[in-house]
């Protein structure tokens, strides 16, 4: 049976301070911590590129696992800023990485919602297949597409990286996905040129509007019941929107992940930055959600194995 | 629609954007300016299309600014 088996994560080290930028926006502290709630946002060198990121997540994870690279056959990398339209970044990392020639590659182009899409993508594809070590990345340095006067983007986005293997060693697996997209709303959240526009208001509405309903359409196809998960890992838009889903479904704070404070919203490595964690603290059951871009979203639960 | 000034207050005690009394808000004065930021004007405008009934488009929205403003939109749907 396929499903999670490690996670790697890269978050640079440089880090951009909200606290420097109070004036500049009006803001104070409380706006920082308790509504934003991200104090410092982690930013790649200028030199880095996404691919990059992903070779210093699967550093990582290489740390934490003994990755046999030969029998890796499907590498998959989820990301709106690969940096290069052509190649794709999943095929640089293939080979940079020297894997086997046998090895699938593709990208997925998704944002915020991309790492549960991705799971579910990536999962099917190798049963499907008969394929058996998948490196699923994510990385989407919105540092390239900032806009530095944009109080709604700039004080909330950070860079990050991560590599989730996928194989027939699971220490979790996927038991129920839901999926749903707000095409009509594909404006809000865009970058047709080369900088990113994000209408909060309507990322807000959208979210506290669809999340909490998909959610308990999640737990009802898995037969579960909200008191029976341990953990709630929503996409991390912003301590602003992760407590008002809290408030929307009635859910214990404790059991809400928090963790962006000192990096940012990492957009699709939010959910496995955290992931990560959870790895070792091996709660039982979890619910994953992300949403974001197109409008679209995607969640799924997790069970400990 | 026919919205009163305390029926909106109400959809400020439910929406928990403020502790404050809701009745200490001037209906003629921009609630940013009364201590409500964007992320709550965002919530407040949420539970405002949940209780009223209605959809507020996000041109609309730029233009609700106080208590006033939303009342003089609601008599409009």
């Amino acid at each position: 049976m396929l499903g999670i088996c490690n996670i790697g994560v890269y978050i640079p080290k440089d880090r951009v301070s909200n606290y420097e930028r109070k004036e500049q926006f009006g803001i104070d502290d409380a706006f920082i911590e308790t509504k934003i709630g991200v104090r410092y946002r982690s930013v790649k060198g200028p030199g880095e590129s996404t691919a990059d990121l992903c070779l210093r997540a699967l550093e990582d994870l290489e740390q934490r696992y003994a990755l046999n690279r030969a029998a890796v056959d499907c590498v998959t990398v989820v990301t709106q800023n690969p940096g290069a339209r052509i190649p794709h970044v999943s095929a640089i990392l293939h080979g940079e990485l020297g894997l086997p020639e046998s090895c699938a590659a593709f990208d997925i182009s998704l944002g915020c919602s991309g790492y549960v899409y991705g799971l579910a993508t990536v999962q099917a594809f190798m049963r499907e297949n008969g394929l058996r070590t998948g490196l699923m990345f994510t990385a989407d340095p919105y540092s390239n597409i900032l806009d530095p006067e944009d109080k709604n983007t700039s004080l909330l986005f950070g860079d990050a990286a991560t590599v989730t293997l996928i194989s027939s060693e699971p220490a979790y697996l996927t038991t129920a996905f839901t999926f749903g997209t707000l095409g009509r709303e594909h404006r809000e959240l865009t970058c047709g040129d080369k900088t990113l526009y994000f209408n909060g208001r309507a990322i807000f509405n959208f979210a506290a509007r669809y999340i909490p309903p998909d959610i308990t359409r999640l737990l009802e196809k898995a037969g579960l019941r909200l008191a029976d998960v341990d953990r709630f890992v929503f996409h991390q838009g912003s301590k602003y929107l992760l407590d008002t889903l809290t408030k929307l479904l009635k859910l214990d704070p404790a059991k809400v992940a928090y963790d962006i404070a000192d990096y940012g919203n990492t957009v699709s490595s939010s959910i496995p930055i955290i992931l990560a964690k959870e790895l070792d603290a091996r709660a039982g059951t979890l619910v994953i959600s992300g949403f974001g871009a197109g409008l679209s979203w995607a969640s799924a639960i997790l069970k400990k194995t | 629609m026919n919205a009163t000034l305390e029926e909106l207050r109400e959809v400020i005690r439910k929406s928990e954007i403020t502790t404050r009394d809701p009745a200490e808000f001037d209906p003629a004065v921009p609630l940013v300016k009364q201590g409500i930021d964007s992320l709550d004007m965002a919530t407040l405008i949420f539970h405002l299309e949940d209780g009223f009934g209605v959809t507020i488009s996000h041109t609309s929205y730029k233009d609700l600014k106080s208590l006033d403003d939303i009342l003089a939109y609601l008599k409009t749907k």
